[in-house]
């Protein structure tokens, strides 16, 4: 598996989009994921949510 | 000093981004400090740590981005945050303008990019934890740029990615370099058949930039600072290890740590000895003749890694470097230094943005001129007290949480306003003899590092001549030629500044020990 | 795959399925299930007369009126106040109304039938814009025109429809999208297909020539004419995917002028409500902010088949409501997609690359995301008796999807 992620990396940037700019910038496969904080940083729904995902 | 504020409910910006705002609103007339984040409930403790909580702000919820002025006067403050919206608007225009889709959550990209094979994760560290692991149940290896990531959690992604065969680079892991693209903070460099895992962000940016002086690298794999815990295992090296193994393109491996607890050295070097490529091992400050007995090659600094890999890649017997340069010169250049300094300047001021440089600093110059106290110390009692002030010689880690964590969290290889307050704080006190930089360059820092302390280290000079002494800098800049900021450009503006520019971190610290030592260091050093 | 994820692919599988067919006319008392003497079904989630928004008011005004129950004002009133009418949600009784969507036992409904599935959905005729019952009007013309609606246009499409057999709306559908309409505030296309179709069926009836005449002027120059057909098929869609064990996708989005309500797939039998929004209003000549109502009525049925504003990208026309450039019409439709679990196969949008509509909203990530679900509607006037006021733009509000959340991890956590 990894053999592949070295032979060709295929980005998906989580965060700081400049992060993303750069590899642009480099010629390389990404793609930015605008992010914000699940459930708007509201922690009983990203409990919620934690919970469900396990079902 | 007036406080005022300004909240924009459910706006969200990324922490660069906010960065620069602050940075922006901070050079507006008048304004003291500034602050644009989040109004999370850690960063509302720092606000009122710094008097800037207003009521306004203390009602905001996590989803809203609060603008903070601190002003000279009233109207200041009122004009800045009347100034503020503008200044995100602008910001915000000057993005890369692009057709293609953004993604608002990583599953909707990874439902939507099959393809992709890494998520690289820079979002606060509360929530990093949950992102990697979404990444690694949808398949994908991971870089967790992210710090503030539980130990606890570390070990369970890592032992989560290792069941799935998918490398867990992180949490603080701010380099890596895979097949030529640079990730985080990166270096350009030359590709080539060396391959490094690397511990620190920092140690890897330093040698495969020397080595991109010469045979070039093939990958550089970040594992995060603390994988070479007891706890930890060592899993993201050993991970990293084995695929520079299996990699045909990596014909020498370099590993680059601070020394790892010793059941975990003793694992990742038998690895590292049946992979059967030849070797080189960077425990900063471990014992070499551990890792000779098992057929690797030790190095004591980021440069001996780089100069022993390049010299195995060549065939040739590696060499042990003191100084680059020809050393009649580098004899001149010190004593041109110290020969001016005054009798009452005695110590040496390191002020790093990486950590790994200056850990690597105090190693080197303590055997030369003593103890060295720092905020990041060597051993438990040099700890400063306060790290804010120097005492003796001091090294001063200014990427460590103490300075980072204040708002906005500014990096100083982005941000250099506290850099820049150390360097003429120490410039001022009248017993420092020395101050020692570095300067790192690359994707991710700043576009002009040299542009920013330049004036600053001027600055700091003119200081102590207006109080009757000369003060010597010294400093190493870390990249390369091709990078954006260029090696070459960056290390000209600092010459001009009458900095002494070395083409190391270690040969720097050097430097500045033969300064301080007024040339008696020298015998030792070469001997 | 979790059972949460196995449960919505089941759902939206069987939403895909359905094939909702209009296959006639009758009046409401005659079809529609639990329909009693003196009931009024209206739009959105369960509300009583005290907390009934302006339109719904003047809707139930008008409808008491219309039905004899009454002859004035402020006899619906005091019926309404002494509790001697019952009301309850269309939703509830397989009907769906638009705006205040007060259907009264009298009024004639179309039956739609999910032909795949069996089940049954009913709405009354739509009455054209302005000062009309359904956005809270009820005088005299309003009346006179509901009466005559009732003598001429429903006799007439009642034998035309025994003559054209049942009609096939998800068709009808795919093709207006095609043809630039979303299909909530732009019914053009749709509604010219529904009478190219019925047409020939019409004439075939032999009824009088001025009857023809003025029943098919009225439904030609009302631009909103399918809505009600519209409505009803994307409810029989839906209602095929909703009950099943596990599934977190929404199945009806809906408001009475005073509150939100949202129905979920593994959660039947509850609503979870929360005040309704002011839609951000383009508004007709006359009218200014302020005049505008809350969100009301149950055509956001549209939305939650992956229509309407989910399908901004669609119609450049309306890009004007949604106040910018096409680029940001396509832009809502995007953000769509991050809160559904699919792809609609059969209802395609030529100006996103024939991709298919954003099908099945799915609470988890409405939650996760604090997306909203994007609606394009009509506005009524706040207070009853003025009329439709222009239309505007809202989304469906966080607390109901949190409410759904909450109780879909306590009966399945």
């Amino acid at each position: 598996m990894t053999m592949e992620l070295l032979r060709k990396p295929k980005i998906i940037n989580v965060g700081a989009r400049n992060f993303h700019d750069s590899l642009i910038a480099q010629g390389a496969d990404s793609v930015h994921v605008d992010w914000k904080p699940p459930a708007g940083g509201d922690q009983e729904m990203m409990k919620l949510l934690d919970k469900l995902d396990k079902l | 000093m007036a406080v005022k504020s300004l909240v924009l409910k459910n706006e969200y910006r990324d922490s660069i981004f906010l960065m620069r705002i602050s940075k922006k609103l901070e050079e507006l007339e008048g304004v003291q400090k500034a602050s644009a984040i989040m109004a999370t409930d850690a960063n509302k403790d720092l606000l009122r740590d710094a008097g800037m909580l207003t009521d306004e702000v203390k009602g905001a919820s996590s989803n809203d981005l609060v603008i903070v002025i601190d002003a000279a006067s009233s109207e200041r403050a009122v004009e800045a945050i009347s100034g503020a919206e503008g200044i995100l608007a602008e910001e915000a225009m000057k993005r890369v303008e692009e057709a293609e889709v953004i993604y608002k959550t990583l599953d909707s990209a990874i439902g939507a990019e099959p393809e992709s094979n890494l998520v690289l994760i820079s979002v606060p560290g509360e929530f990093a934890a949950r992102e990697a692991e979404r990444a690694l149940r949808g398949g994908k290896h991971v870089m967790i740029f992210s710090d503030g990531v539980s130990e606890e959690d570390e070990i369970r992604l890592k032992r989560l990615g290792k069941e799935k065969g998918l490398l867990v680079m992180g949490p603080d892991c701010g380099t890596a370099i895979i097949n030529g693209i640079g990730l985080g903070f990166a270096n350009v460099v030359k590709r080539g058949p060396v391959g490094v895992v690397a511990a620190s962000g920092t140690g890897a940016q330093e040698v495969t930039s020397l080595i991109s002086a010469g045979p070039g690298i093939s990958h550089a794999i970040g594992t995060g600072g603390r994988d070479l815990h007891d706890e930890v295992g060592g899993i993201a090296m050993l991970m990293g290890l084995q695929s520079l193994a299996d990699d045909p393109g990596t014909e020498i491996i370099v590993l680059i740590s601070k020394p790892p607890s010793p059941e975990v050295a003793k694992r990742i070097l038998k690895a590292a000895s049946e992979v059967g490529k030849p070797t080189v091992v960077n425990f900063l400050g471990g014992d070499p003749k551990i890792i000779e007995k098992i057929n690797l090659i030790p190095a004591v600094t980021l440069e001996d890694a780089a100069a022993k890999a390049i010299a195995l890649q060549r065939g040739e017997k590696p060499k042990r470097v003191t100084f680059s340069a020809d050393l009649n010169e580098v004899k001149n250049t010190a004593e041109k230094e110290y020969k001016r300094i005054g009798p009452n300047q005695r110590y040496i001021r390191g002020i790093y943005s990486g950590g790994t440089f200056c850990s690597e600093a105090m190693l080197i110059v303590r055997d030369l001129v003593g103890d060295v106290y720092s905020n990041a110390p060597l051993k438990p009692k040099l700890k400063l007290k306060d790290s804010n002030k120097s005492k003796e010689h001091t090294f001063v880690d200014m990427g460590e949480d103490e300075f980072t964590a204040e708002i906005g969290k500014p990096h100083p290889m982005i941000y250099h306003e506290l850099r820049q307050k150390r360097i003429l704080q120490d410039a001022s006190d009248p017993e420092t003899m020395v101050i020692l930089l570095d300067v790192v360059l690359g994707y991710g820092a700043h576009e002009d590092p040299a542009g920013a302390l330049a004036p600053t280290l001027r600055e700091a000079k003119k200081i102590a001549e207006r109080e009757g002494r000369y003060l010597p800098v010294v400093a190493s800049v870390c990249g390369t030629p091709q990078d954006p900021q260029n090696l070459t450009a960056q290390e000209k503006k600092l010459k001009d500044a009458g900095v002494v520019v070395m083409p190391s971190n270690a040969q720097a610290a050097r430097m500045a020990a033969l300064i301080a030592t007024k040339g008696e260091a020298w015998n030792k050093m070469v001997g | 795959m979790g059972e949460i994820d196995k449960a919505n692919e089941e759902a939206v599988k069987k939403i895909l399925e359905a094939k909702p067919v209009a296959i006639g006319v009758k009046k409401a008392k005659d079809v529609i299930p639990g329909m009693k003497e003196r009931m009024l079904l209206h739009a959105g989630p369960p509300i009583e007369w005290k907390r009934m928004s302006g339109p719904t008011r003047g809707a139930v005004i008008g409808a008491t009126i219309f039905e004899g129950w009454v002859d004035k004002e402020e006899g619906a009133v005091k019926l309404a106040e002494r509790g001697e009418i019952e009301f309850a949600p269309c939703h509830d009784h397989d009907a769906v109304g638009p705006m205040a969507g007060v259907i009264s036992p009298s009024m004639s409904v179309y039956i739609v039938e999910n032909q795949t599935h069996g089940n049954k959905v009913y709405c009354n005729f739509n009455e054209g814009l302005g000062k009309v019952l359904r956005y809270g009007a009820y005088s005299t013309e309003v009346i006179d025109k509901l009466k005559w609606m009732e003598k001429e246009m429903s006799p007439l499409l009642t034998e035309a429809f025994k003559r054209s057999g049942p009609i096939d709306l998800k068709e009808i559908i795919s093709k207006a999208l095609h043809m630039g309409d979303e299909c909530h505030c732009r019914n053009v296309a749709t509604s010219l297909l529904f009478l190219k179709t019925m047409t020939p069926h019409v004439i075939e009836t032999g009824f009088d020539g001025e009857i023809i005449g003025r029943v098919m002027k009225f439904m030609s120059d009302n631009v909103l004419t399918f809505l009600n057909l519209l409505m009803p098929a994307c409810k029989a869609m839906l209602d095929a995917g909703h009950g099943i064990e596990y599934s977190t996708i929404v199945t009806a989005l809906t408001r009475n002028g005073t509150d939100f309500g949202i129905r979920v797939s593994g959660l039947p039998g509850q609503w979870f409500t929360a005040p309704a929004p002011t839609p951000e209003t383009l508004f007709f000549p006359g009218f200014k902010k302020g005049d505008e109502g809350r969100d009301i009525g149950d055509s956001a049925i549209a939305e939650t088949m992956g229509l309407g504003g989910f399908a901004s990208a669609n119609s450049p026309a309306v890009v004007q409501v949604v106040g910018g450039t096409p680029q940001d019409a396509a832009n809502y439709s995007r953000e769509m997609r991050e809160i559904t679990v699919a792809k609609h196969t059969s209802f395609t949008m030529p100006f996103m690359n024939f991709e298919g509509t954003p099908l099945g909203i799915d609470i988890r990530k409405v939650v996760e995301t604090g997306i909203l679900p994007f609606i394009n509607t009509g506005v009524a006037h706040k207070d009853p008796g003025v009329g439709g006021v222009g239309f505007g733009l809202v989304r469906a509000p966080m607390d109901c999807f949190k409410k759904a959340l909450r109780a879909f991890a306590e009966k399945y956590g």
